[in-house]
This record gives structure tokens, C-alpha cells and sequence, in this order.
């Protein structure tokens, strides 16, 4: 299957969230799954890094046939360099968040600016139909609470895939034999867009909610520390139903679960 | 003599016939892979026809006595028929040879029709029905032209007898080149000398899967020419009595499998036709007729559904209920292989697991270093290079399933109340990959044994202990073709030793309530551990009753094989009909000595026995103790 | 023993959400059983002001609101703009769609309501413009922002490729000097000093302010014409009940307790819930497989889990393990499902249920009511 226009998708280095083992990042299967669908083998895939990442072995068992590698190292601007790369490419395919590192979620976003195209986010299903000369892409989005959204935007674009996105990824050990990895000369790496700095803590701990300062006087302070707000693990056994019904709603309401 | 002649005529057509008909079928099995066979096998024939497969037929006495007689009687007369007419002795006295033996097989023939007038579900009809008749016709042909004086034999009577004889020498000799029913007695004797696990005939339970080379050749079996050839060979031998339909829990339950009718539709494959000719029950739910395939054609979906290989749970009932010793489970197994490395087609939540257990080694996507956590405060040791300890315990997946946490909670509290010197395994330990395994993934299955072997090669213990059957049938059969040989243990055969010289101060089971023991699959059928759980019952003084369907005969809890994941529907579900037996014991309490029972068995609705593991009554029988 | 205080009987309580007295300590007077549950509508003027001072440099919040509201993750980002203000810095809430409460007491000093800007309308570009326009004029030291799915991640993001600024997303624990995320999504945190736009996950601040805002209105900019690049086709119409339970924020599950399955359906919809079910439920035939929550069946991450007639079997825990609220109703006190809920209400499950039914249709015209009323 060949398509018309041009697709890639961008593949980052996953790792498991817990065993931190090198797999395919679920996200961006996803979104090599959709950009099959769209345009079977015409899809290239695209890796930013170096070309002995163990994870993308995964990706080939989910079905790349070609990798291809644009090299960047520690430092490089990844997003410049897959811009080069990317510039003549009618749709590129990413998914939400890499699993690795800060996981920000921004690179589309900054894609999109580098190559001054638009971007949409959280894409569950993805259509492109030919509209006139050129093409348009259809796009259901993932939104909260059961709700979907459909917008319509013309090609060039760049689209973040949602990972519940309804395709189903296959997993086959004989395609990861068979896959191969290609890299793409890139002539000059360019330095990084600033970045946060970030320090990783050596063990893991409970997390500090952010909560204001109360001046308060020291009775005040026991006080607080003494009584308790109602918590968890409470039974109510008496009233009418009718009372009881407005127990829960009661509860509902306070902890504003509801919005009536 | 005319008569005489023609019989030594009819004689040498008839070898020729099967001497053809043979080359025939056996250019169908050649099409499948070379296979390590030895000729020896061919002089083991008689004492694994007479030993290993009658003692199968045997638990059917009906059937295994109309069988000698008839098979009997026919072979003895065929070898009579050579001597005296294929080389043109014509001895009368031999002539009363034939007759005796064709009496002998006229009453089995009697028999055999017998049980067709009036046949159970699981026989097929179709081309099976005529046997009667033209067996019979057989016999009497050579009655007839035998017992009568020749002077007395009219040329009326005469042809008579000989188109008697033509009839049932067709049926007998055509078979295996048409793939009529009698293609069995020669397919099957063949079956009996190449069968692929020849260890069987050794009284070994040959119970292991075959390693599968990944070196990316075709991965498994896609085509029925992807099988071994003594493989294809094997499929040819059945004779659809069906006792592996009957013996099947997915068949019972109403799911897409039946493994006579997937035999028969590998033959189809191997033959290169379609299953219109099928006269036996179908795959529940799935039409007959709409099937067909080629040697060189993909089995899934064109020949066999995928569904229908994912229903399966590896339960061996149907290969311990088979009289012709085939292997449906490898054959199974050998198609979801190619299903799942070559295609990536798993249903259910199968392919989730199988990815967490490439990502983490547990099949829950779970932290391995949490994998002891419910040990923590038992005061448990973990074993470390170079500590020696007498017993490793290996926990499997069960360590993460809240329920099962009491199940091992007991066992350490009874190793403790034994003294026994043991250790777990702690983080390094990863899934046995049984469940990767029998779903077809072997890459991830030998990967997961390697780091385990690995593990254990750096570790000092004389034994392992395990409560799942599933690791313990990992460790103890499949580990040793990825160089892993130890000696492993199953918990209750275990407990079973440490109370035999009184080491464990148990008392007796103080619970009226009636019991009853579910055997595991993996601990029966395919380890052959029958009487221990059953020891340790009687021991705490319990009074097993036991239900129909026990020891190497029980029924699946339905959790094997990764069933419970592929997850196809029927009508009904295996647990509950397993909960069903239970009642049907009339017990209020079912004692299982397995994760994957426990887990199944609990999950039934509704007002049930109350399921404990063995090690669960043994504890709390320590802790009646004052 | 005149000289030994007394415990007053009569003294100030309120009701908690049992039904059950919760006596309030420090203050005196007889109790008013009228102070249910109030806390929606704190009374703002009993708490200071944050800062007397005039504001000289700014922190800015932004995020959507719906049907009038702002939901906890939009609340914790302008409170974390308040709490994290020095006395010289103001608080600007720019608030997208109507807006119908007040943010003073989440301690904003100007609220901009750009009533125009509805979540439910796919406008990013327009959105972006009037956030720049804000950024523009008041210059802040600092943007937070509510990390979500529903419109604010994606706006956050948009804003932070167009300044090329640092920035920080998922942020799990934020203070006044740095910010941390959970590093690789595993348990160990990675942290950076605050940086100028703070995309923050739910859950991570306290609302409960001590203080209150100056909160006064500012008069939204005019609206710049700006052709979108995109076209929005709508929001596709959706029914609670059929969403997938591993995105449902709110599910009513069903165990064997639950007689009539209509009945729950129905206490789904009015609660605009999906549906879920126990195994029993499951294996009894009442609900698809599908609808299996459970170890062997689906991990939810509601935010509310109704669980009605569910006994509670350690399977079907470790798949609501991360729910943050739970309420159960059960006949039997004992079952374990009991010590994992929030509330459990011992009552039978179809009484109650139509009871509920009943009392939320009552909830909703009133809230309706009010609502028509503005």
C-alpha cells in the first residue's frame, strides 16, 4: 500500500513505568498502529537518538519494517534535527508523552512551531481524505469523561496520538528478526532549546502537597492537629433510605463529585 | 481349485492395492518436516499395541473386547490367508485356521455393531456406520469359502463368497489409500513406531513441550506441512471414537473446540480437502462444511478458527483419554506458536500479559521486587550466592494474587513448624513463562527460563518447593532442554513427606464438613501426582469423597493454558460446571493445591464449597495445636 | 468541683456526612444543624485578605472552567499562584468560559472571565491569543496552569512552544523554590527550580486557603479576529453509561447484591455514570464481560467508585485500588469492602437506590433552577 501524501511517525526510546525495561513506548505503538492504517507500508518511522536503543527492536515486532535513525546525542537539538528531516512531510505521527525521562509531552508542540504547522493533540482516530490539491485531515479527539471532539485541519500537520486510541497492537517476535535499522545522515547538529535542568532524586518518597502557611496560635495548632476531618472508613447504619440517600449525596457534594 | 485361486488373486491385488494406497498417504506425511524417528521403533509395534494402547482401550472393557476380536480375528485370518493362499499352500487343515479366525471376528463384528445401533454423541457415523457391514462381509466371505467343501460350493455360492470377500477387502486395503476408516490399523501401527514422544512407551509422562528454534524459520505451524511428518502421521491414526470430545471441558462447556473434529480437520489439511465428510459432533457453535485446506495452505482461519485453538487449556484430558496415544496439545500448541511469533494474533487480554511479561517478568505488570512482600514479616530468608540451603522456595505468580498470599503464608508456616532450612527466591525471581508458553510464545517462554536458570545456577540448594504445578511442571520437565535440571517438589508431596516421620505435629482435621480433592491438571496429568494430596487428606484423618471425574480423569478448573485470558465465550463455564462435580460429591469443601484452581474455583457465583488448598488445612490443623 | 470545666452537651457541632455529630471545638454557642456541608460556599469574608500590599509583579492562572464551575485541578493551579505569591505579587485568574463562582477564595486578586472562550469549543488559537495578550500586559514572573486532558494541557503547552521558555510539565509536588515530576512515570521524582510556566497533575495542592484574594473583575481584551487553523466539527454526543470504564471519572458498580440491573442503569445515568460490575455480577450473566472490574478483569482509576452490593473479594479491591473515593452500599457490615470505602451505607441496595434516583432528580432541578435563575 503506497499513499498519496507523505506520513511519518516518531518513535521514542520506552521504558516500562515500573521494571524500567526497554520496550516499545505504548503511546507512540499506538501511533505507528494508526499511521499503518493510514498508509501501510509508504509509513516511515523515525527515531530519534542512536541506532543501537534496545526498544527499537519492539517497534519492529509491532510492525516497522524500517527504522529510520536521525542522530541525536546528549545535548543535540532533537527537535531541529527531526525538523530537517521532516520539513517535506505532509502528516507526522507522534504519541502524547514519552516514557522516559521527564515525559513533557512537548515535543509535537514543538515540532509544530519549528516547522510552523499546526498541531492537535490527543487524536484517537485519524482520517485524510484529499481535498482539492492538497489534503485534509480529520480527527477525532480524545477529551475527559466519555466526551470526543471532531476537527477538521489541512495537511501539513503534526498530530499527537491519544493511547486509547482503538487499535489493536500485535505483537509478532518474527517481524522483529526481520526488521531493519537505517540511519539518516544529518550534517549539523544544532545546540538545545533551553530545557529544565532536571535533578533526579535517589529514592523514591511521598510526595509534598503544596499547602498555605496558617499563622496560628499554638492552641489553634493543637487543636487542628487533634480533631481529625471526617475521613474515611465511616458507616452509617440508621435513618430512613430517604436519609440515607442523602448521606452519599451529602458526601457527593462535599468532596464535589458532582456538579449539582 | 477356482475358488482357490481367486482367493490367492484377490490376496495379491490386495497387497498391492495397500502396498500403493500406502506410498500414497505416506507421500501426505512426507510433505511434513523431517523428524528425528528410530526403525527400532518398528519391532516395538506389538508391545505398544498390546501394552501402552490397550491399556488405554482397556478402560472401556465393551469396546476393547469387541476390538481384539475383531482385530484380532482379522490379522490372524490375513496371516493365514498369506500363508495358505499367497503362497499357494492350500492346505485344508490351514483352511480351518481361517475359519476359526473369521468366527473370532464375526462375534467382535457382532459387537461392534452392537454398540453402532445404538452409539454415544462422541462416535462419528458417516463412513464409520458400514464397518459392521463390510467387516462382517469379510468374515463370512472367508467362512464361506473356506468352511464349505469345495465339492458343495456351488459357482453360484461360490461368487458369492468371493464378492463378500472383495467388499471387505476393499474396505480393508483401500482405506489408507483413500483415507476411508480402516486407513487406522495401518496409519495407526505406523503412529505406534514413529510416535513423537517414543518416551511414553517407557512409562515416562511425557508431558514437556518441544523447544522451538527462533532462528527465523517459520515459526510454529502454519501450514499442516509446517508439522513433523510422524506429527501428520499421528493425525491419520485417529479413529474418532471420540473420547477426547467427551473428555474435553472447553467441548463440555460449549466452546468452538472439539479435538476429534481438529484432528480430523488436520487430516483434511494434510489430504488437502474439505470437512464435508465429517460425521461427528461439530466445534459448538461453528457449522460443518465451511472448512478446507492444503498441505502448503495456512491452517487459521481457512481450515481451523482461531478461536477454536484458543479455547483450549491445556488440560491433556483429551491425550490421556486417547486410545491411539495422539497428541492434540502439541498440535495445538505448535499453531498458536505461529499464530503468536509469526502474526502477532492473540485475543483477550493475552497480548497485555504476554507484554508484561517481556517488560517485567510477572504477568501482572508487576514490581518483581514486591514479589515477596507478602513474606515480609515471617521472617523469611532469600537465598543468596553462596549460602547453602536444603529448599528453595519458588513462589510464581501466585505471590501477587492476594488470595493465593494465604495459600503460601501456610506452606512457610508449615516449613517453619517442620524446621526445615529453606529460602525464597526473592526479586530474582522472574514467571516461569509457563503461561507465555502454552500461548504460543516461546521467545519470551525461553527467555524467561534462561534468566531463571541463570538465577539458580549461582544459588546452592538440593531441591526446589513449589504450591503452582505450573512452575513446578516448567522446572521439573521443560527447564532441563534449556540445561536447568533440579529437583523439584510440589508442596503437598512435600507435606506429604515431612508428616510421614511425624516431623510436622499436625492434628486432625477438626471439620465435619464433607471434602472433596480437585486434582490440577498440571499436577495429575501432567506430573503424575495423584496419591500425595490425597495422603496428606487422609493423614488430617479427612475422608476424601471423590468426585466423578478424579485422578488422571479430572476435569480442568478452566485456568490452564492461558484460557482464562484468550477468554472465549460458550455457553457455559468451565469452573462452574467444575463446581458442579464438586456438589454433585455432595462436599462442602473442595481442596485444590494450585493458584490458577483456587482462583478459578473461587471466582464461580453463587452459593459454593468453600475452596482451601491443601497447605491451608494443614496450617490450620497446626494451629489447632495448644 | 466547681472549679472543673464541663463538657457543654449543647455545644457547636456539625453534621458530618454519616449523619453523625462532629462536635466543633473552640467555638461556643448551641449547634446549627443547618451548617451542612457548606464548605462549597465558605463564607470568604471571615478569612484576610493574603496581601495588603500593592501588587507589583504578578502570577497568573489560567484554566477552563465548565457549566459555571472550576473542577479541583483547575482550583489547585490558581491556588498554587496564590500560595507561592509573595505580599508584593497579585494573583491574575484568567478563567476561560463562564464563570459563575468566586476565585477570591482561591486567592485571586484579579479574575479576568473570558466567558467566550467555552471548553466545549475547540478555539486553541484564539485562546492562545488572549493568554498572550494577559502575558503581554502583566508580564508574569510565573503561569500555572492545570495540567489536563481537557483543553489546559494542550493550551499550557501551546503557550510554552511559543515563549521557547523552561518550563515544567506533570508537575507532582511543587513549592516555592522548585518543582518535581515523577521521572520515567516511576516512583522516583526529578526536580527543577520554578520555572516560568508550571503545568501541574491533580491532586498536588491544598485548596484550603487560610486567606482570600483581593478578587476584583477585570474587563476581559477584545477578542482578537483570528482565522483558526482549525476546524472544529463538534462535540459528538455521548452517553455516560457507554463510556469505556477505564476513562470514566465517575462508575456505579454492581455486585450480587443488585437484584435489578435496570435500577442501576438508571442510578447511572442520573449520576452521568459508567457502568461496572463484580465478577459474581459478571459470571452470573447480568453484565458483559466487559464490564468486569477486577484483578481478572479491568484496573479503574475513578475518582468516585459507587459500589453497590459488591461484598468487596481482595480481587475486585485490587482493581479499584486507584479510586480515590469509594461508597458502598451493603447489607453486611462485615464484608471488605467495607474497610476499603470512604462511606458505606448499610441499607438494601434497591430501597436505597431508588431513594437516590429520587433525591438527585430533586438535586438537579434545584441546582437547574438556580442556574436558569442568573
Amino acid at each position: 500500500m503506497s499513499a498519496p501524501f507523505s506520513i511519518a511517525v516518531l518513535v521514542s526510546a520506552g521504558r516500562h513505568p515500573v521494571s524500567g525495561v526497554p520496550r516499545a513506548c505504548r503511546g507512540d505503538a499506538v501511533a505507528m498502529a494508526i499511521g499503518h492504517s493510514l498508509a501501510g507500508s509508504a509509513l516511515r518511522v523515525l527515531h530519534a537518538g542512536t541506532e543501537d536503543e534496545p526498544s527499537l527492536k519492539d517497534y519492529m515486532a509491532y510492525g516497522a519494517k524500517n527504522i529510520e535513525v536521525v542522530p541525536v546525542r546528549e545535548g543535540d537539538d532533537a527537535i531541529a534535527a527531526l525538523a530537517s528531516v521532516l520539513r517535506g512531510v505532509d502528516v507526522i505521527l507522534t504519541g502524547c508523552k514519552a516514557e522516559q525521562g521527564a515525559g513533557s509531552g512537548l515535543l509535537p508542540y514543538l515540532l509544530a512551531e519549528a516547522l510552523s504547522r499546526p498541531v492537535i493533540a490527543n487524536a484517537l482516530e485519524v482520517k485524510i481524505e484529499r481535498k482539492d490539491s492538497s489534503f485534509d485531515a480529520r480527527i477525532r479527539q480524545f477529551l475527559p469523561k466519555g466526551q470526543r471532539r471532531q476537527i477538521a485541519c489541512a495537511t501539513p500537520l503534526v498530530i499527537a496520538v491519544h493511547p486509547f486510541a482503538p487499535v489493536s497492537l500485535k505483537y509478532a517476535y518474527a517481524r522483529q528478526i526481520s526488521g531493519q535499522i537505517e540511519v539518516i545522515p544529518l550534517t549539523n547538529p544544532t545546540c538545545g532549546a533551553p530545557q529544565p535542568d532536571w535533578v533526579l532524586e535517589k529514592a523514591a518518597r511521598t510526595r509534598v502537597r503544596l499547602k498555605a502557611q496558617e499563622k496560628k496560635s499554638g492552641h489553634a495548632r493543637l487543636l487542628s492537629a487533634i480533631v481529625s476531618e471526617v475521613k474515611g472508613g465511616v458507616v452509617a447504619f440508621e435513618g430512613t433510605t430517604v436519609d440515607k440517600a442523602q448521606v452519599v449525596l451529602n458526601y457527593l457534594r462535599e468532596h464535589r463529585l458532582v456538579d449539582f | 481349485m477356482p475358488v482357490a485361486l481367486a482367493i490367492t488373486i484377490l490376496f495379491w491385488l490386495s497387497v498391492a492395492a495397500l502396498a500403493v494406497g500406502l506410498a500414497r498417504r505416506a507421500q501426505l506425511w512426507r510433505a511434513g518436516q523431517p523428524a528425528p524417528v528410530a526403525r527400532s521403533g518398528l519391532l516395538a509395534v506389538p508391545k505398544r499395541y498390546f501394552v501402552d494402547l490397550h491399556h488405554v482401550v482397556a478402560r472401556d472393557p465393551f469396546i476393547a473386547h469387541a476390538h481384539v476380536a475383531t482385530a484380532g480375528g482379522a490379522v490372524l485370518a490375513l496371516i493365514v490367508v498369506a500363508l495358505n493362499y499367497g503362497f499357494g499352500i492350500y492346505s485344508e487343515f490351514l483352511d480351518w485356521g481361517i475359519v476359526l479366525a473369521a468366527l473370532v471376528m464375526l462375534v467382535g463384528v457382532f459387537f461392534v455393531w452392537q454398540r453402532r445401533r445404538h452409539p454415544p454423541a462422541r462416535l462419528s457415523r458417516g463412513a464409520w456406520d458400514r464397518l459392521p457391514y463390510t467387516l462382517a462381509a469379510f468374515a463370512i466371505g472367508l467362512l464361506i469359502a473356506n468352511a464349505l467343501p469345495t465339492q458343495i460350493l456351488s459357482s453360484a455360492v461360490a461368487a458369492i463368497a468371493l464378492l463378500f470377500l472383495l467388499v471387505g477387502s476393499a474396505e480393508l486395503v483401500l482405506g489408507i489409500g483413500v483415507g476411508a476408516p480402516m486407513k487406522h490399523a495401518v496409519a495407526g501401527l505406523l503412529h505406534l513406531a514413529f510416535h513423537p514422544r517414543p518416551e511414553r512407551f517407557s512409562g515416562v509422562r511425557s508431558t514437556a513441550l518441544k523447544p522451538l528454534p527462533l532462528d527465523g524459520r517459520e515459526l510454529g505451524v502454519n501450514a499442516p506441512a509446517d508439522f513433523h511428518w510422524n506429527q501428520l502421521l499421528s493425525f491419520d491414526a485417529c479413529v474418532q471414537c471420540g473420547k477426547c470430545e467427551q473428555s474435553c471441558p472447553a467441548f463440555a462447556a460449549g466452546q468452538p473446540l472439539n479435538p476429534k473434529k481438529l484432528i480430523q480437520d488436520l487430516v483434511c489439511g494434510l489430504s488437502g480437502t474439505g470437512d464435508t465428510a465429517y460425521a461427528g459432533s461439530p466445534y459448538p457453535g461453528i457449522a460443518i462444511g465451511t472448512h478446507a485446506g492444503a498441505p502448503d495452505k495456512a491452517i487459521v482461519p481457512q481450515l481451523i478458527e482461531p478461536q477454536t485453538l484458543w479455547s483450549c487449556t491445556t488440560c491433556r484430558a483429551c491425550v490421556e483419554e486417547c486410545p491411539m496415544l495422539i497428541e492434540h496439545v502439541d498440535a495445538i500448541v505448535g499453531i498458536r506458536r505461529n499464530l503468536n511469533l509469526a502474526r502477532g494474533d492473540v485475543p483477550g487480554t493475552a497480548p497485555d500479559i504476554l507484554a508484561n511479561l517481556r517488560e517485567t517478568a510477572t504477568q501482572g505488570g508487576s514490581d518483581n521486587a514486591a514479589r515477596y512482600n507478602w513474606a515480609i514479616d515471617l521472617d523469611v530468608q532469600t537465598a543468596v550466592p553462596g549460602k547453602p540451603v536444603d529448599l528453595l522456595l519458588f513462589a510464581g505468580e501466585g505471590a501477587f494474587d492476594m488470595r493465593y498470599q494465604r495459600t503460601l503464608r501456610s506452606l512457610v508456616k508449615i516449613l517453619k513448624a517442620a524446621k526445615v532450612d529453606f529460602a525464597v527466591l526473592g526479586e530474582s525471581e522472574c514467571d516461569t513463562g509457563d503461561t507465555a508458553r502454552r500461548l504460543g510464545d516461546e521467545a519470551t517462554f525461553q527467555r524467561l527460563a534462561k534468566a531463571n536458570i541463570a538465577t539458580l545456577a549461582g544459588l546452592d540448594f538440593k531441591r526446589i518447593v513449589t504450591a503452582d504445578p505450573h512452575v513446578l511442571h516448567s522446572l521439573r520437565n521443560e527447564y532441563p532442554a534449556f540445561g536447568g535440571n533440579y529437583s523439584v517438589v510440589h508442596h503437598t508431596a512435600l507435606i506429604d513427606e515431612l508428616m510421614t516421620p511425624g516431623k510436622l505435629p499436625v492434628l486432625e482435621f477438626r471439620n465435619s464438613r464433607a471434602l472433596t480433592y480437585h486434582d490440577p491438571c498440571y499436577l495429575g496429568r501432567y506430573n503424575g501426582e495423584f496419591e500425595a494430596p490425597r495422603s496428606v487428606l487422609r493423614k488430617l484423618g479427612v475422608n476424601v469423597r471423590e468426585m466423578d471425574r478424579s485422578g488422571p480423569r479430572a476435569r480442568c478448573c478452566g485456568g490452564g493454558g492461558g484460557a482464562p485470558l484468550t477468554d472465549i465465550p460458550g455457553e457455559r463455564r468451565i469452573p462452574d460446571m467444575r463446581m458442579g462435580d464438586v456438589r454433585g460429591a455432595g462436599a462442602e469443601i473442595v481442596a485444590v493445591a494450585c493458584p490458577q484452581c483456587t482462583a478459578m474455583l473461587e471466582g464461580v457465583a453463587g452459593d459454593r464449597a468453600e475452596v482451601l488448598d491443601i497447605a491451608e488445612l494443614v496450617a490450620s490443623s497446626l494451629e489447632a495445636r495448644p | 468541683m466547681t472549679g472543673m470545666k464541663r463538657v457543654d452537651p449543647r455545644r457547636a457541632y456539625r453534621m458530618g456526612s454519616t449523619g453523625l455529630r462532629r462536635i466543633v471545638l473552640g467555638e461556643s454557642g448551641a449547634g446549627d444543624a443547618a451548617l451542612r456541608f457548606t464548605s462549597n460556599q465558605t463564607d470568604s469574608r471571615a478569612k484576610p485578605l493574603r496581601s495588603s500590599v500593592a501588587a507589583t509583579r504578578w502570577h497568573i492562572a489560567v484554566a477552563h472552567a465548565y457549566r459555571g464551575r472550576l473542577d479541583d485541578h483547575a482550583r489547585e493551579a490558581i491556588a498554587a499562584a496564590a500560595i507561592l505569591a509573595g505580599p508584593e505579587v497579585g494573583v491574575l485568574a484568567v478563567i476561560l468560559g463562564a464563570y459563575h463562582e468566586n476565585a477570591a477564595e482561591l486567592g485571586a486578586d484579579k479574575i479576568a472571565i473570558i466567558e467566550d472562550l467555552e471548553a466545549s469549543r475547540y478555539e486553541p488559537q484564539r485562546e492562545e491569543a488572549v493568554v498572550q495578550s494577559f502575558v503581554e500586559h502583566y508580564a508574569p514572573e510565573h503561569i500555572f496552569m492545570p495540567d489536563n486532558l481537557s483543553g489546559d494541557g494542550d493550551l499550557g503547552r501551546r503557550l510554552i512552544a511559543k515563549q521557547k521558555g523552561v518550563a515544567a510539565t506533570h508537575v507532582a509536588e511543587i513549592d516555592a523554590a522548585h518543582v518535581a515530576t515523577a521521572w520515567s512515570s516511576g516512583p522516583v521524582l526529578a526536580s527543577t527550580p520554578l520555572p516560568g510556566i508550571v503545568l501541574i497533575d491533580a491532586g498536588i495542592v491544598d485548596t484550603n486557603l487560610p486567606f482570600v484574594g483581593a478578587g476584583e473583575t477585570v474587563t476581559p481584551p477584545q477578542l482578537p479576529e483570528i482565522a483558526e487553523r482549525f476546524r472544529d466539527l463538534g462535540l459528538e454526543p455521548s452517553a455516560a453509561e457507554a463510556i469505556a470504564l477505564e476513562e470514566a471519572d465517575f462508575i456505579v458498580s454492581a455486585g450480587n447484591g443488585v437484584s435489578e440491573v435496570a435500577t442501576l442503569e438508571q442510578l447511572a445515568r442520573s449520576l452521568g455514570a459508567a457502568v461496572g460490575a463484580s465478577r459474581v455480577a459478571v459470571d452470573e450473566g447480568k453484565f458483559p464481560r466487559s464490564k468486569q472490574i477486577g484483578a481478572s478483569g479491568k484496573t479503574v482509576s475513578a475518582t468516585t467508585y459507587f459500589a453497590i452490593g459488591i461484598s468487596g473479594a481482595v480481587q475486585h479491591l485490587q482493581g479499584i485500588k486507584a479510586c480515590r473515593h469509594v461508597i458502598a452500599i451493603n447489607r453486611d457490615a462485615g464484608a471488605p469492602i467495607v474497610k476499603r470505602a470512604d462511606l458505606t451505607i448499610i441499607a438494601d441496595a434497591e430501597e436505597l437506590m431508588q431513594a437516590l434516583i429520587t433525591r438527585v432528580a430533586q438535586a438537579r432541578e434545584q441546582t437547574d433552577a438556580t442556574e436558569a435563575n442568573r
